[in-house]
């Protein structure tokens, strides 16, 4: 279904990444999970994605620079941080730049399935509300 | 001429007379050795006398001065005479060579020059002799002769010679007192008397004498040696006379220490009587200026007095010359002699000036002479010469002094006479005033007055008085000299008349009673008056004389002393010399006697042997023969000589009679008594005498018979090797060791050279090509010159027909006959080469087999000690090796202890090895490599045949396997232990410094690694929920435990994060006993826990945050009640303090371990099943940020009880 809502899982930790992406999948989401900024960017060069749900913390980019660089990509692009940190400079940055929600580590799947749904009604699919549709890139 | 002088011309005429006669009876005995110089001094003193007489005779000053001059002639010589004398008469004939003579006479001789040429330089005398005349002679005043330089040199030197004669006369008294000490003692004063009659004049010592007293002094001294001669008959009899005494007679070192010690006398006597002269003199000179310097001074006070009394006087008088006042009065009385009140007013007047001035008379006289008046009024008449000055007086109109005159009556007077005139106008005469003066009143008492005390000192006013000088006062020693003592003015000695005639200053004189005397003269200003201030020279000297008495007999007595010490010391010497002389003596004496004891005692025989034959022999010479001594006494050498070596006997006989050889050595043969032959060696010489004549033979013999068969049985010996030497299958070249010529060469190597021996002999060994290695250069000779020791192993040879041989050469250097030779021993070794090289080769081919192989080996010898071999593979792992085991040990176990160990392990093993005859593993050694690193090996010994082989197996790498694995293991270990023991630091730390931010950190990373982890556990239990809804129940079950621990797992995580952010406290006042029931209230306790909580009921507020008061509360009692799982009591109370509010949760549990006491309120230190360890750490920190503490104590057991104390709320006012 190319309609589906597109998610992007990055994570340093593989089965994290993994376990996430099943979920999602299993949820009915377009998904695909990588355990690098570097992929996720190829990924996103390459494909549409709207949500990018992405580890704050990794080795050679960090999440922040993730989501400086997807919303470089795709503007509308929405990025939540998972963290297991509740508080830190970098995710103030994050939020500064734009990440939509940060969601402590380990996440409510049930919140994130909320969050997602309302993302793809309010933020992907306004055309509810406004009458028209949104952009969702070369789709 | 007085008696005096006539005496004085009678000594000279007589010393004249006597010194003749004596001269001529001494020359007379002309043959006497004493005679001729005595004679000579006589003379010159006879010939002295008449110049004296001449000088005297003289018809004038001049020439008596000349003859006086003449004198010096012979007084110059006269004591060079009597020094030979002396000489003679003491019989040290020898010392008086011409050369002395010359040398005694130069002085005297630059004497004269000098003399003569006093007038250029004046170093003769600078105030030559004054003579004066007495009678018909001619009297010459030595005291007035000022002594030049020379003048003293002439003195002292004649001085030095007369007292050095009289030393040397008494020297000779000195050993034959008897004989000699009168004619001695005679001479002696003699001299003495010549002495002082040369030193008084030279030096005036005494001035009274009014004649030269040398002369005389000569005369006595002539007298003296007169009765000498009458009585002693000295010219013939003295010690000279004696033959020259060893004892006295004086060799040639004897003499020279005498003239040395003469010499240093002469020299200090010359610089004692230098200094006593210069001493004396100087304080003449001092004290002659101050007695000068003293009459100067009282004659000029005199004179001055004198004058300024004149002067008085005549200004007396000219106080009425110029008054008309009193020519008023004068005019008066002449007008009318009868005015009473004129002459009353004159009268007083002169009267008044009479007694002021101390005036005699005073008498006013008219134009004629007559008295007009007069005071004292009515005296005596006036003296007729006054009023015949009168006339002249007027007529000049001037005060007229009237000198020194004697009246009438005897009296002596002087006065004044004042014309008065009328209106001062000289033809207007009115009358004279006489006014004279009594020398007695003043003017005598002032003169006689002598400001110092004196004896004979006094002041003369004398003026001239025609061609004679007046004596003016009475005289101290002619109190009626005054106007009546008168001398001619050509008595010019008198120093009166010396001032009258002009003189001022110091003279010296005779005075009028003919006594020396020293004065001052000076003329008194404005008179005729001339001050003479005198006194006596003898009073003057006095001081001075006695001055001179004490240096004299000061530098006499320092004089005397230096000449004793110096005779003691020559005595000194001379003893020892003599006891020198007696030493050398008893030396010699002694040295006889040595010889005597050499030659009797000698074990060698000795003879002494006339060149007729016969011999004087010694014992042992005797017991070589056997004979007895008496039996060769009467032997001639030839009758016991072998006779066939008489003839080369005699033949070195008459070579050293003849003087062809000094000595001779040589061999001979004796006959012993018993018949049988003695071989000696004889050593003799011949002894000869000054003329060269022989006198005997000395000749030492030894016998040499056991020698000479000692020789013959070398010979037979040198036969033998000879022998041995020509039979040698060894080549044998004897060398010079100095030249290295061939000496010789033996039959074999001729051979073996193929080269006929003369072309060896005498050849240098490097000259011959054979021996190219051997001595190719000296250089090689030299070596073995000094090691007197090379072998050549393997030395190639070639031969004269060109074959190569490979020999052995072998070099030795020893003594032959005080030689040094070198033997070589050349042996041809060419077969056993062959074999020895095919032997090396397999050897070498063996030891390059061992050489390759990659284990290293070694071959030691059997004695586990010589390494003959090191294989490259050895070499390249160790990089080092060493010759010896020994070394190797040092090198390859450097550490002494692991060394011993090695060689305690190893030794046993190759003993081991060796009996086994297999290989036998030694075990693991580490060896030192070259570079210092250590390498494992394993070693292994095998004996085969009698070499140790040594095999070393490199086992490092395998060994550092091993070792890297349980190292790595160790560490391993170590490092987790070293983890675990720093989490632990860390954690003290912290929790000692409550640096819980750090904890923080930790609990944050840790945090992040679980829920990292967590997240994948609820993502995939929420995935398997999800995907398999339909799983059977215990599936499900299992899924919800998962589910429901991974939550609480993430609440832990939380909780913990939560404590490690930091803390703010919100202090407001608050109240416990409500906090206490809220608190209750929300934790409820079980039921088996029992609640008390009283607190006082004015328990202050407390000043602190409430939320977090409330949850250290809550810890606390959920703790109590956690410690009390089989129930009990919890009690909370509270009490004020201080200024702080403690409250108190005690329970009755199981209480809290004394060891973790210490750690309770560490973070995360727990004791539960459950909990991670922060509620007593929270607590803790909660009451600290609400700046209070917290307190525990417990028994195990018995319970617990926290206190936390929380400061008071202090209202504000």
């Amino acid at each position: 279904m190319t309609d589906a809502v597109a998610i992007l899982v990055v994570d340093d930790n593989p089965p994290m990444a993994r376990t996430m992406a099943d979920i999602l999948v299993a949820k009915g989401y377009r998904v695909q999970a990588v355990c690098s900024g570097r992929e996720a960017l190829d990924i996103m060069e390459r494909e549409r994605v709207d949500i990018l749900l992405m580890d704050v913390i990794m080795p050679e980019m960090d999440g922040v620079v993730l989501n400086r660089r997807a919303k470089e990509i795709r503007p509308r692009i929405f990025s939540v941080f998972m963290t297991a940190y509740s508080a830190d400079d970098l995710i103030q940055q994050g939020i500064k730049e734009g990440v939509s929600t940060v969601l402590p580590k380990p996440v409510d799947i049930d919140f994130l399935l909320s969050l997602i749904s309302a993302a793809d009604v309010s933020y992907f699919h306004p055309v509810d509300r406004r009458g028209h549709a949104s952009d969702r890139g070369n789709s | 001429m007085n008696w005096q002088t006539i005496i004085y011309f009678s000594s000279v005429l007589v010393t004249f007379l006597l010194t003749g006669f004596l001269a001529w009876y001494a020359w007379r005995q002309g043959s006497l050795p004493v005679a001729r110089p005595y004679a000579w001094l006589v003379l010159a003193e006879c010939l002295m006398a008449l110049t004296e007489i001449l000088s005297m005779l003289s018809p004038g000053e001049a020439l008596a001065r000349i003859w006086f001059n003449t004198r010096f002639l012979f007084a110059a010589s006269m004591p060079v005479f009597f020094f030979i004398f002396a000489l003679e008469y003491n019989a040290r004939r020898r010392w008086h060579t011409k050369r002395l003579l010359a040398g005694l006479f130069v002085l005297p001789f630059f004497t004269q020059i000098i003399l003569w040429t006093n007038n250029l330089h004046s170093l003769w005398v600078t105030q030559d002799v004054g003579f004066h005349q007495s009678g018909p002679f001619w009297l010459v005043e030595t005291g007035l002769r000022v002594p030049g330089l020379w003048f003293l040199v002439h003195n002292f030197y004649g001085e030095l010679l007369l007292l050095a004669g009289i030393v040397i006369l008494l020297l000779a008294a000195w050993g034959k007192r008897k004989t000699y000490l009168g004619p001695s003692l005679l001479l002696s004063a003699g001299a003495l008397v010549g002495l002082l009659a040369a030193i008084i004049p030279a030096f005036n010592l005494l001035p009274q004498l009014k004649f030269n007293p040398f002369i005389p002094g000569i005369g006595l001294s002539a007298l003296l040696y007169g009765l000498a001669i009458l009585r002693f008959d000295f010219l013939k009899r003295f010690p000279g006379m004696e033959a020259a005494a060893p004892s006295t007679a004086l060799d040639s070192q004897e003499k020279r220490s005498l003239a040395l010690f003469l010499v240093v006398f002469l020299l200090l006597v010359s610089g004692i009587a230098s200094a006593g002269y210069l001493s004396y003199g100087k304080f003449q000179h001092d004290f002659r200026t101050q007695a000068e310097a003293q009459l100067s001074a009282i004659a000029n006070l005199k004179v001055n007095e004198m004058a300024n009394w004149h002067r008085d006087r005549l200004a007396d008088g000219d106080v009425f010359l110029h008054n008309p006042a009193f020519s008023v009065l004068v005019t008066r009385i002449l007008d009318d002699p009868a005015d009473e009140q004129a002459q009353g007013e004159l009268q007083a007047w002169l009267d008044a000036t009479r007694t002021a001035f101390q005036y005699g008379q005073i008498y006013l006289l008219d134009p004629n002479g007559g008295k007009l008046l007069g005071s004292p009024a009515g005296s005596a008449e006036i003296p007729g010469h006054v009023i015949g000055d009168v006339p002249p007086v007027l007529q000049s109109g001037q005060v007229t002094f009237l000198d020194f005159h004697r009246h009438t009556d005897g009296s002596i007077h002087l006065g004044l006479l004042v014309p008065i005139l009328a209106d001062g106008d000289v033809n207007l005469p009115l009358a004279v005033l006489f006014m004279e003066i009594d020398p007695n009143v003043y003017l005598y008492p002032f003169l006689d007055n002598w400001p110092a005390p004196s004896e004979t000192a006094e002041t003369l006013l004398v003026r001239r008085d025609g061609e004679d000088v007046l004596f003016l006062n009475p005289l101290r020693f002619q109190p009626d000299a005054a106007l009546n003592l008168r001398f001619p003015l050509t008595d010019t000695t008198l120093p009166a008349a010396k001032a009258v005639l002009g003189e001022a200053g110091i003279v010296e004189g005779v005075d009028y009673r003919g006594v020396d005397v020293l004065g001052a003269v000076e003329p008194v200003p404005d008179t005729p008056w001339f001050i003479v201030a005198r006194m006596d020279a003898a009073e003057v000297y006095a001081p001075l004389r006695a001055r001179l008495w004490q240096t004299l007999v000061f530098f006499g007595a320092l004089i005397l002393a230096t000449g004793l010490g110096l005779g003691l010391a020559w005595r000194g010497q001379r003893l020892r010399y003599y006891s020198e002389r007696s030493k050398v003596a008893e030396a010699l004496r002694e040295s006889e006697e040595k010889f005597k004891y050499v030659f009797e005692y000698s074990n060698v025989g000795k003879s002494i042997t006339l060149p007729s034959g016969e011999i004087q022999v010694n014992t042992a010479f005797c017991e070589l023969l056997g004979f007895s001594r008496e039996e060769l006494q009467s032997k001639k050498w030839q009758e016991i000589t072998h006779p066939d070596d008489m003839e080369s006997t005699q033949k070195i006989v008459t070579a050293l009679l003849s003087g062809e050889t000094e000595s001779a050595r040589f061999s001979k043969r004796y006959v012993h008594k018993n018949g049988s032959s003695v071989w000696t060696d004889v050593s003799t010489s011949l002894r000869r005498d000054k003329a060269g004549k022989p006198l005997y033979f000395m000749t030492s013999i030894v016998d040499i018979t056991d020698r000479k068969q000692a020789e013959d049985k070398l010979v037979a010996s040198e036969v033998r090797y000879r022998r041995l030497f020509e039979a040698a299958k060894d080549g044998i070249l004897i060398l010079d060791a100095e030249t290295g010529v061939v000496v010789d060469v033996n039959p074999f190597l001729v051979e073996l050279l193929g080269l006929p021996q003369k072309k060896l002999l005498g050849k240098k060994i490097w000259d011959l090509g054979f021996f190219n290695d051997v001595a190719a250069n000296q250089a090689n000779f030299l070596e073995l010159q000094q090691e007197e020791y090379i072998r050549y192993e393997n030395l190639p040879l070639e031969t004269a027909n060109g074959q190569r041989l490979n020999v052995e050469f072998v070099s030795n250097v020893y003594q032959v006959d005080h030689h040094k030779v070198i033997q070589c021993n050349i042996r041809d070794i060419t077969e056993r080469k062959k074999a020895e090289r095919a032997l090396q080769e397999s050897e070498v081919r063996l030891l390059a087999i061992l050489d390759s192989t990659p284990f290293p080996i070694a071959l030691v010898d059997e004695q586990d000690n010589i390494i003959s071999f090191w294989s490259q593979s050895a070499t390249a792992l160790f990089g080092h090796t060493a010759p010896t085991a020994k070394e190797w040990y040092q090198i390859a176990y450097p550490d002494p202890e692991y060394r011993r160990e090695v060689i305690t392990r190893w030794k046993p093993m190759v003993e081991k090895a060796r009996s086994s005859s297999k290989p036998v593993n030694a075990g693991e050694y580490r060896v030192t490599c070259k570079d210092g690193s250590e390498r494992i090996c394993e070693l292994y010994a095998a004996f085969i045949q009698d070499k140790l082989v040594v095999t070393f197996n490199d086992i490092t790498k395998r060994k550092e396997a091993e070792e890297a694995i349980k190292t790595y293991a160790d560490k391993l270990e170590a490092m987790v232990e070293e983890r675990t023991r720093k989490l632990e630091q860390a954690q003290e730390k912290m929790v000692r410094q409550e640096r819980l931010a750090t904890l923080g950190q930790i609990a944050g990373s840790i945090g992040h690694e679980l829920r990292n982890p967590l997240g994948v556990i609820s993502n995939a239990v929420y995935y398997l929920k999800m995907s398999q809804p339909e799983a059977n129940e215990s599936m499900q079950e299992y899924l919800g435990i998962i589910e429901t621990e991974t939550r609480n797992s993430e609440k832990i995580i939380t909780d913990l994060l939560d404590f490690t952010r930091g803390k703010v406290s919100q202090s407001e006042p608050v109240v416990v006993d409500r906090l206490v029931e809220r608190v209750l209230e929300r934790y409820p306790a079980p039921a088996s826990v029992t609640v008390t909580h009283k607190l006082p009921a004015r328990l202050p507020k407390i000043l602190a945050d409430p939320g977090q008061v409330e949850q250290v509360l809550g810890n606390l009692v959920v703790n109590a009640f956690q410690a009390m799982p089989q129930g009990g009591r919890l009690t909370i109370s509270a009490q004020a303090e201080d200024k702080m509010v403690g409250i108190v949760i005690r329970d009755t549990g199981v209480g809290i371990p004394a060891e973790i006491m210490d750690r309770l309120f560490e973070p995360l230190f727990t004791t539960k099943a459950r909990g991670i360890g922060l509620g007593l750490a929270v607590c803790r920190k909660l009451v600290e940020v609400n700046n209070g503490w917290i307190e525990v104590a417990s028994k195990p057991g018995k319970g617990s009880l926290f206190t936390i104390h929380l400061p008071i709320y202090k209202e504000q006012v």
